[in-house]
């Protein structure tokens, strides 16, 4: 999987940092309590604002250009095109570091490959035989459960994860946006002004 | 590398102590499954880490991936040993996932997927009793699965034993982990603290990321004149930071109330400010200053229909969730 070959490098300096005296385990655990204290402060820093804000404005430029018209700027199309730019700095201001990230990064190569290859295949969910005719009923899931889910939906590239590592990755996703929108008020303000 | 064969000469071995310490049917059930740990040996080596799913009532198992990257590197370390029940170990393991409830959410790679589809009719009759596919010795790697009857399924990794002790001991510091994580959530969601439990919790969160999120969508239609001129101003960090503070104090002026989700929030965090008055106090601060009027009247009647639009929807969103819960 790609996920799993971009996030080697990741795992490879923090695990030799202390790998000699603790136990895998222990790495897990200190490493991703420390990665979670630290990612509040990390995206609150004003640098890391000004950093973005630079790249956003670049970023959005380019973007602007590559529009057919000006009318598009406040079609739906555009300015999805302009969030995907907004989410990809803010992906690659993350360093590949977290899973929500990497996976931004690589879902626009996904994107260029299925176009490529006009892949339309349906997930088709298997519940039961597939010949017998009675509807199979779906199994609610806990409420619980639901928002799990949901959660992991919302952030990308954590649908299928467990617990602890999803509250993680949205730790760390809710702070880059937090960052995200604070830069990009600022950036309006500025434009507006 | 691994062969077939040694692994299951290996897990041979291991079986023939075990029979002796435990009882029956689970011994059975362990020679079954080594019948198939041959196939997923080398070439599908994963490994999982400590995982916990709390379910309420269904047994869905969740793995996660960085799991399987953590793996790589601890089974090159692993190699010379030849302790080889970790690879067999788990595709067992991974099987035993596919039995659990209707929501099958594993990503595996095709060989063990075909062994865990080999392995599911197999274990359908042995499902609720408790499993452990390995011996409790410390030193070979094994994995074990074992079904808590309150459900948090706990997956112990290679080197770990499997007696009760250690592993409700895993148990606890999974949920431990778990509330941890919850606590910072709870500092960084702003009304989050006095909402205890985590159904309330994660109905905020959802809402927290969903609001931010459309916040960045609505941003671009915020900023009607785009840069292409004014790249000196911009550069300037200082005029940055100038700006988000005039916000600060501009929004906790404007006492916008665009619908009661809103004022609820406002009402319980005071203190922090919202960010969805960030953007109310960035657009209306486009009509005080009255520069270009008409030609930006447009752009704002169509910003502020999708403001009405997107803030209804956590309104639904909320609603929706509310529903789910009483039912």
């Amino acid at each position: 999987m790609a996920s799993s070959s971009i996030s080697n490098p990741e795992a490879g300096p923090n695990r030799l940092r202390e790998s000699k005296s603790k136990n895998r385990r222990g790495i897990g655990i200190d490493n991703r309590i420390e990665d979670v204290k630290i990612a509040k402060t990390k995206w609150n820093t004003e640098a890391e604002q000004q950093i973005y804000s630079l790249k956003l404005m670049e970023a959005l430029r380019m973007t602007r250009e590559n529009l057919p018209s000006p009318a598009e700027e406040v079609s739906p199309a555009g300015r999805s095109a302009v969030r995907r730019t907004a989410d990809r700095i803010l992906a690659a201001a993350a360093r590949g570091r977290t899973r929500w990230s990497r996976s931004i990064l690589t879902s626009r190569l996904q994107m260029k490959l299925d176009s490529n290859r006009h892949k339309k295949h349906k997930r088709l969910k298997v519940t039961g035989d597939i010949r017998s005719k009675k509807p199979v009923a779906r199994k609610r899931l806990p409420a619980v459960q639901q928002k799990v889910r949901f959660l992991g939906r919302l952030v990308p590239g954590c649908r299928e994860l467990s617990l602890p590592k999803l509250l993680e990755e949205a730790t760390d996703y809710i702070a880059a946006l937090e960052m995200q929108v604070r830069a990009m008020t600022a950036v309006a303000g500025v434009l507006n002004s | 590398m691994l062969h077939c064969t040694d692994l299951s000469v290996l897990e041979r071995q291991q079986a023939r102590i075990k029979w002796q310490q435990e009882p029956f049917h689970q011994q059975q059930r362990y020679f079954d499954e080594n019948e198939f740990s041959g196939f997923s040996g080398p070439s599908q080596a994963q490994q999982f880490q400590g995982l916990v799913n709390r379910d309420m009532g269904i047994n869905g198992l969740v793995k996660a991936d960085p799991g399987l990257d953590n793996g790589w590197a601890d089974f090159g370390q692993f190699d010379g040993e030849g302790s080889g029940l970790g690879p067999g170990g788990f595709g067992l393991g991974s099987g035993f996932e596919m039995n659990y409830g209707s929501s099958r959410t594993i990503s595996c790679p095709s060989a063990v997927a075909e062994v865990t589809a080999a392995e599911t009719k197999q274990r359908e009759s042995a499902l609720p009793e408790k499993m452990s596919s390995c011996n409790t010795s410390k030193d070979n790697s094994k994995v074990s699965e074992v079904q808590k009857p309150d459900y948090i399924h706990v997956r112990a990794r290679r080197g770990q034993a499997t007696d009760s002790h250690s592993l409700a001991e895993r148990v606890c510091k999974e949920r431990e982990k778990i509330s941890e994580r919850m606590k910072y959530l709870q500092d960084l969601v702003p009304g989050c603290n006095k909402i205890t439990g985590k159904a309330g919790m994660l109905d905020e969160i959802i809402n927290y990321v969903q609001s931010l999120q459309r916040q960045v969508e609505v941003f671009p239609a915020c900023t009607s004149n785009f840069p292409m001129g004014a790249s000196s101003e911009i550069t300037n960090p200082a005029y940055l930071q100038f700006n988000p503070l005039q916000q600060v104090v501009s929004c906790s002026g404007l006492e916008i109330g665009i619908s009661p989700d809103m004022a609820i929030r406002r009402t319980i965090s005071a203190p922090i400010p919202i960010p969805e008055t960030f953007l109310d106090s960035s657009c209306f601060d486009q009509i005080q200053s009255s520069s270009a009027w008409d030609g930006n009247l447009q752009n704002l009647y169509n910003m502020e229909f999708l403001q009405g639009r997107s803030t209804s929807f956590p309104a639904q969103q909320f609603s929706g969730i509310r529903t789910k819960k009483s039912c």
